[in-house]
């Protein structure tokens, strides 16, 4: 599902492959959905928790950016960094 | 008579909101601030104020050693013109205890302490809290007609300020994890503005700096925010993209 993909399309790849990666690491970490999407927005983070699920489940794709922040917020968390 | 200024000093209580590192604090500042506006057959009132949450008298302040006691005694009986008012959400008046076979236990108690007449005003809080106002004088009859319309009033204008008050630390409202993702929140978005004004850029590249700036010191974004918002310090913007 790339409807929602306005950019480059040779960019494409590399977000799917990215976000692919994420979407992994995040399974991996087992931190609860809320408890993440909390965790982002602390951060600044931008993205609805919908949409935020939508992207850890490979469905939808967020703007560079954000994706930045979610990696930085799993990074934090699996730190051992606690709310 | 009722040397009484119960105007609303929102003001007043907004300072008292913003200054209180905590609710017991601030319900204390309420309760000394009624003492220091409230008379009764011109002597000033000791009062307090009590706030129930489910039943359960959760926060209790005073604007005296002698008005805790005799509250705590109030609870300990479970009983007392205080807790009537609370429960019941009305105004209750006892105007000479020694005549007044209402109150059992509580009688000996307050005696002793040399009150003899209690003024009870309900406030209205939030759904789930029931808080009132009360006020022990010394003498019998202190509270006139026009002395309990002023005490009213002044409870009422307390209203406003205390559901927000339990709003802003109710504890159900904001548990731990969302208290320390809105401070967290807050500091970002400060160091975002901040960034924003020195580059003149947008959002989205204020971030990536606070991003960039975290990932390759290896620290967490809170800190990077914490620095600019603390010190003014900016984190140099990435080769080609100078503000």
């Amino acid at each position: 599902m790339n409807a929602d993909w306005t950019g480059d399309p040779d960019q494409l790849l590399e977000a799917d492959e990215q976000r692919r990666e994420v979407a992994r690491r995040f399974r991996d970490t087992q931190v609860p959905m809320m408890k993440l999407w909390t965790y982002y927005y602390g951060l600044g983070g931008d993205a609805d928790e919908m949409s935020f699920d939508a992207y850890l489940n490979e469905a939808l794709h967020l703007p560079a950016s954000q994706v930045g922040l979610i990696a930085t917020a799993m990074r934090e968390l699996s730190a051992g960094e606690d709310l | 008579m009722a040397g009484n200024k119960a105007l609303t000093a929102a003001d007043e209580y907004q300072d008292l909101l913003l200054e209180s590192p905590g609710f017991p604090e601030f319900l204390l500042g309420l309760a000394t601030i009624s003492a220091s506006r409230l008379y009764a057959d011109g002597s000033p009132l000791e009062c307090s104020i009590t706030v129930e949450s489910d039943g359960v008298p959760s926060t209790v302040a005073c604007s005296s050693e002698k008005g805790r006691r005799l509250d705590e005694t109030q609870y300990a009986l479970d009983a007392g013109p205080c807790l009537t008012a609370l429960r019941g959400q009305r105004t209750v008046l006892v105007n000479d205890f020694r005549n007044d076979e209402r109150w059992g236990q509580y009688l000996d108690v307050i005696t002793k302490a040399n009150v003899h007449s209690v003024l009870a005003v309900p406030i209205a809080a939030a759904p789930a809290s029931k808080a009132a106002l009360n006020c022990y004088a010394h003498t019998p009859r202190a509270f006139d007609p026009g002395t309990v319309a002023l005490v009213e009033d002044h409870a009422m204008s307390m209203s406003r300020i205390l559901r927000l008050a339990l709003r802003l630390h109710a504890p159900e409202v904001f548990p731990d994890g969302l208290r320390a993702a809105l401070r967290s929140r807050a500091m970002v978005d400060a160091a975002v503005s901040l960034v924003m004004l020195q580059t003149r850029g947008g959002r989205n590249d204020a971030l990536g700096l606070l991003h960039i700036a975290a990932a390759s010191s290896n620290r967490r974004i809170q800190e990077i925010a914490r620095e600019i918002v603390d010190g003014g310090r900016f984190p140099a913007p990435p080769a080609g993209r100078q503000g």
